[in-house]
């Protein structure tokens, strides 16, 4: 009799004989996706070696599903590839699989030494840009609506011929509907590259070796294909230092788009919308420029989300291993506070070198979690270190709701166990059904694309916003959804993590499926008018279009 | 007055039995002391010692050739025998106040000085002494008053003039202090004096001053050295040359200075440092190895190694050089905590808190001991170990109370108070690190986080304006080093 209850038991809930799913699946090679990274790896130890490169989410093509990006880095004077290197699109074809389309969109081949991606519809034509960055120049190719790219960098007015440039990010910073474009730059190109040994081994040398940095570079979109640099008259070019990654979001709230930029060994700044065209650094205001010795991190990725659910937006930065990644809570106010110890970012990234870092609602309980990739920069370091390693395994951090975060390796999947040197990290929804995906991408060699096996347990709601009168991708918009007890907040921000572009449409995790089947959301546009829309069903993704002002 | 007779005893018998007795052994000491054999002295006022061992006398004799033989721990218990036979012998606290000054048991030197100063108010000698210690207390306030009310005195050491400058400058009299240097110290024309008072110009900012004596000494140095080359006098020339930035004179002296004497550790270690403050850590690496190779049994040479070793970050291999100069020299906290530190960066932990535990048993009077101990702790707490944050508090104190001038523990608990919350408490100690350490830019930066939240906003933008001057003053030209 007892062994029948038993066996009663079993049938009855199954799941309880079932191991967990892994959150995430490696789907990089039943995608097709069989490109491969080279970064020119040579004697010189050249620092750009490893520092790219990115990948990007983007509906190249306009049918609904995300498509992919990936930069390759390229040959250095010692570090030649024995085939042509290239950049990769992949169309996808909606059924799990994406077709390589590089050369035929014509995006497969830059001039330079490749880094980062980021891509937006500059032109409002509904059809994603796309921005490569790079060593030593930047390209500029504007999606042709029928499958194609045109290189227009030439006349687009954009100067980056010489420079080192890394992340990028698209927003509106003058509220006149048209996607403007910053651009991060590390370090002036040195005229002999530094040198540098360990255990008699030519290694990288350390950022300082390269001088004190560069200025970032911001260009006002004159809405007719060219661009006008405003770096100076904006104030942006003011401090030089050695920036890496950069996020788009209004920190404080008053409906114009600020710029935090990671920077590498310098101070991070925190570039304040002046609402004139003109930006201020409030980093030493909001304690973000420097940790509580008064020394600069070596800030890499940047992402911001509501945190802790008070409604404003908080930043996560990866930095270098011993350092640990920073983790700062908005108050409303200046200065931050620094949530990194007490949020267990501390004790969870100590021994990572980490590059691209996104939030992401992976469980879509409505809480942000964070993806991380890592690596370091030392090929040898495992000999001299017991607690480090070159290639390190990606993290998935799970927000409690309340900005403490746990780390998920043991329900992640595989990925997460083990150890890739990885730079790029890129989130997307690339198989529409409700949950965060992922791409990163890794020094030398395949990427990693991850599909979410969990966020469909959870109600969620896919929001795809489109402006009219702001920029069609409602960069800048902060959007508000109301649930019993509790608002989730979200921010359609440029940029964010590192040489990566995202899927810029907003996914709302609703918690358990008991809740209500329908949801009410406010829009704030990224030029301040504020939309309401109520009814939205949750399950799929909803189109909203920007209200014009007499509706 | 009659002796007691248990006290005649010993006399008598020695006496009868033909044995020289204490005051003969006493004699014989002070005879020899005299004619500069200070170890038959010592052995001499030994014996007095053993056969009266209540005279203060031989006591304070003992305690005073144990001092000139540096054996400086020996001759403190010596003479706090006798202080404690004779409290009012001021000459014998004078004496035993200069061994703990020179032992760094400062607190206790400056109680002593002070006792001495109640009974003979503006007694020269102990006053000069109570300057010094004061000076190395960093209350170079009071430093300055104490120093400065005994001119003649300060004048005849260089040493002395360089203590009076520092404290000078560090109380806002930057025009006396350099005229006490390039006039006062450069009347001695001791090169080592001059280069010593150099490097107090340097750390005060008054790089004048501090390249024109650093150029004297170098002058000094390049007549004594064509006159008499010395390997030693060589390698502080090349320390000349690089205080002045001038690299390659430095090489080519410190190259002499090896020539002359290839079996000198010093001229390696002072190599070697030099190089790896220019982040010219490959070769001096190299250097570290050739100075192991030419002195393998150096205690310094293995701790170059492992120095450069660690800033290249091979962890691995500083733990084995740090190891092998505990082995040469057990008797240094600072290869210790050095190796335990070491270990933890390698990720060693269990064998870093073992070696920082041993290394507080052996050493309970170590300051350094106790702080690097705690800021390893404080690395653990930050990962959410709470036992470890109120044990590195404890040995953070024990650390500040065995010297004070530190001010690290006073900036590692002003920015724990900070992150309680506790703001005014916090400010009074980042307050103190920063007047300990003034050319700390981390202290001025969170004392401003500190008034900040106090409501302090000129208090804060001030300290803010230190912090960012002082920075901009930390970025070296020269930087190859690997990540």
């Amino acid at each position: 009799m007892r062994r029948w209850l038993v066996l009663l038991a079993c049938a009855a809930f199954p799941a309880w004989n079932q191991p967990p799913r892994e959150i995430f699946t490696d789907v990089t090679a039943d995608a097709g996706i069989a490109w491969n990274r080279f970064n020119g790896e040579s004697p010189d130890a050249l620092l750009i070696e490893m520092k790219g490169g990115g990948a990007a989410f983007l509906d190249f093509d306009h049918d609904g599903l995300l498509d992919v990006f990936l930069v390759n880095g390229g040959d250095t004077p010692r570090g030649r590839s024995a085939t042509p290197v290239r950049n990769a699109l992949y169309r996808n074809l909606g059924n799990g699989h994406f077709e390589d389309v590089s050369a035929k969109a014509g995006v497969d081949k830059i001039g330079f030494y490749g880094l980062g991606v980021s891509s937006a519809d500059f032109d409002n034509d509904g059809y994603p840009d796309l921005l490569v960055t790079g060593y030593s120049n930047a390209a500029l190719f504007h999606n042709n609506g029928n499958g194609t790219f045109t290189d227009i960098t030439q006349s687009s007015g954009l100067k980056e011929s010489g420079k080192w440039a890394t992340s990028a990010a698209w927003f509106d910073f003058d509220r006149d509907g048209l996607l403007d474009l910053v651009i991060c730059h590390y370090a002036k190109i040195p005229e002999k590259p530094p040198h540098c040994e360990f255990q008699g081994k030519p290694t990288y040398c350390e950022p300082k070796s390269y001088g004190t940095g560069d200025r970032l570079a911001l260009y006002r979109n004159n809405g007719n294909g060219t661009f006008t640099d405003v770096s100076a008259p904006s104030g942006v070019d003011k401090s030089i230092g050695r920036s890496l990654g950069v996020v788009a979001v209004d920190v404080n709230d008053d409906g114009w788009t600020d710029l935090f930029i990671a920077r590498d060994g310098s101070p991070n700044l925190l570039l304040v919308n002046q609402k004139n065209g003109s930006f201020q650094d409030m980093a030493m205001d909001a304690e973000v420029a420097y940790n509580e010795a008064g020394a600069a991190k070596a800030g890499m990725g940047i992402d911001a989300a509501d945190i802790t659910g008070n409604g404003r937006p908080g930043f996560f930065m990866t930095t270098f291993e011993g350092e640990y990644h920073s983790l700062f809570v908005n108050p409303g106010v200046f200065p931050f506070d620094d949530w990194t110890t007490q949020s267990h970012i501390a004790r969870l990234t100590e021994h990572y070198v980490g590059w691209g870092a996104k939030f992401l609602d992976y469980d879509n309980d409505g809480s942000m979690d964070l993806m991380i990739v890592s690596g370091h920069v030392n090929t040898i370091v495992e000999a001299t270190r017991a607690n480090v390693t070159y290639k390190e395994p990606p993290l998935l951090l799970r927000n409690n709701g309340k900005g403490i975060f746990e780390d998920m390796r043991e329900l992640a999947g595989p990925v997460f166990q083990n150890r890739y040197a990885a730079r790029g990290l890129a989130v997307g929804d690339f198989d529409n059904d409700g949950d965060p995906d992922a791409i990163f991408v890794c020094l030398q060699g395949a990427p990693v694309l991850l599909r979410n096996n969990v966020g469909q347990d959870n109600a969620w709601i896919g929001l795809q916003l489109q402006g009219t009168r702001s920029n069609r991708d409602a960069i800048g918009s902060k959007l508000t959804l109301s649930l019993p007890g509790r608002k989730l907040t979200r921010w359609i921000t440029g940029g964010g993590s590192v040489f990566s572009s995202h899927d810029y449409r907003v996914l709302f995790g609703l918690g358990p499926k008991s809740g209500p089947a329908a949801v009410n959301v406010e829009i704030r546009w990224p030029n301040g008018s504020v939309q309401t829309v109520s009814g939205l069903r949750r399950g799929s993704y909803q189109k909203i279009v920007e209200q014009s002002p007499n509706h | 007055m009659r002796l007691p007779w248990a006290l005649l005893l010993p006399i008598t018998l020695a006496a009868w039995a033909g044995v020289p007795t204490a005051s003969e052994h006493a004699g014989k000491g002070l005879d020899l002391a005299q004619a500069g054999d200070l170890k038959g002295a010592e052995s001499e006022l030994r014996r007095a010692v053993s056969l009266s061992p209540a005279n203060p006398e031989y006591l304070a004799d003992l305690g005073s050739i144990l001092g000139l033989e540096e054996k400086l721990d020996e001759s403190i218990v010596c003479l706090e025998k006798v202080l404690k036979i004779n409290p009012g012998d001021t000459k014998v606290r004078r004496d035993l106040a200069a061994g703990q000054w020179r032992t760094g048991r400062l607190q206790a030197a400056a109680a002593n000085l002070e006792l001495i100063l109640k009974a003979k108010p503006g007694d020269p000698p102990s006053t000069l002494l109570l300057g010094m210690v004061r000076e190395n207390l960093r209350d170079y306030a009071k430093a300055a008053a104490l120093l400065g009310s005994v001119p003649d005195l300060v004048n005849q050491h260089p040493e002395s003039i360089s203590a009076l400058a520092r404290s000078l400058y560090n109380t806002g009299q930057p025009t006396q202090a350099k005229e006490l240097l390039t006039v006062d110290l450069l009347r001695h024309a001791d090169a080592r004096g001059i280069y010593l008072g150099g490097g107090i110009a340097a750390q005060a900012g008054d790089s004048d001053t501090a390249n024109s004596l650093f150029a004297e000494a170098a002058k000094l140095l390049t007549d004594e050295t064509s006159r008499h080359p010395s390997s030693e006098a060589l390698n502080l020339l090349a320390w000349c040359y690089y205080k002045q930035g001038k690299f390659p004179e430095t090489i080519r002296a410190m190259d002499q200075a090896i020539a002359l004497d290839s079996s000198r550790d010093s001229n390696y270690v002072s190599l070697g440092l030099m190089l790896a403050d220019r982040q010219m850590l490959a070769v001096a690496a190299s250097v570290a190895q050739e100075a192991v190779r030419k002195a393998p049994n150096s205690y310094r040479s293995h701790m170059l190694k492992g120095f450069v070793e660690a800033k290249q970050g091979d962890y691995a291999a500083a733990v084995a050089s740090y190891n092998r100069a505990i082995e040469l020299n057990p008797d240094s906290p600072e290869a210790s905590f050095n190796l335990a530190r070491t270990e933890w960066h390698a990720g060693m932990n269990a064998e870093s808190e073992a070696t920082f535990e041993q290394a507080l048993k052996r050493f309970p009077q170590d300051a350094l001991t106790h702080q690097e101990y705690a800021l390893m702790l404080l690395n653990r707490a930050e990962k959410g170990d709470s036992a470890a944050e109120a044990r590195a508090v404890v040995l953070l104190k024990k650390a500040s109370a065995l010297d004070p001038s530190l001010s690290e523990p006073h900036f590692q608990i002003g920015n724990l108070l900070l992150q309680q919350g506790k703001f005014a408490q916090s400010a009074q100690e980042l307050e103190m690190a920063a007047k300990l350490n003034p050319k700390e830019a981390k202290a001025h930066f969170a004392l401003s986080r500190a008034c900040r939240r106090l409501g302090l906003s000129a208090k804060a933008a001030a300290e803010l304006a230190i912090y960012q001057d002082l920075k901009s003053h930390e970025e070296k030209p020269l930087e190859e080093k690997p990540i």
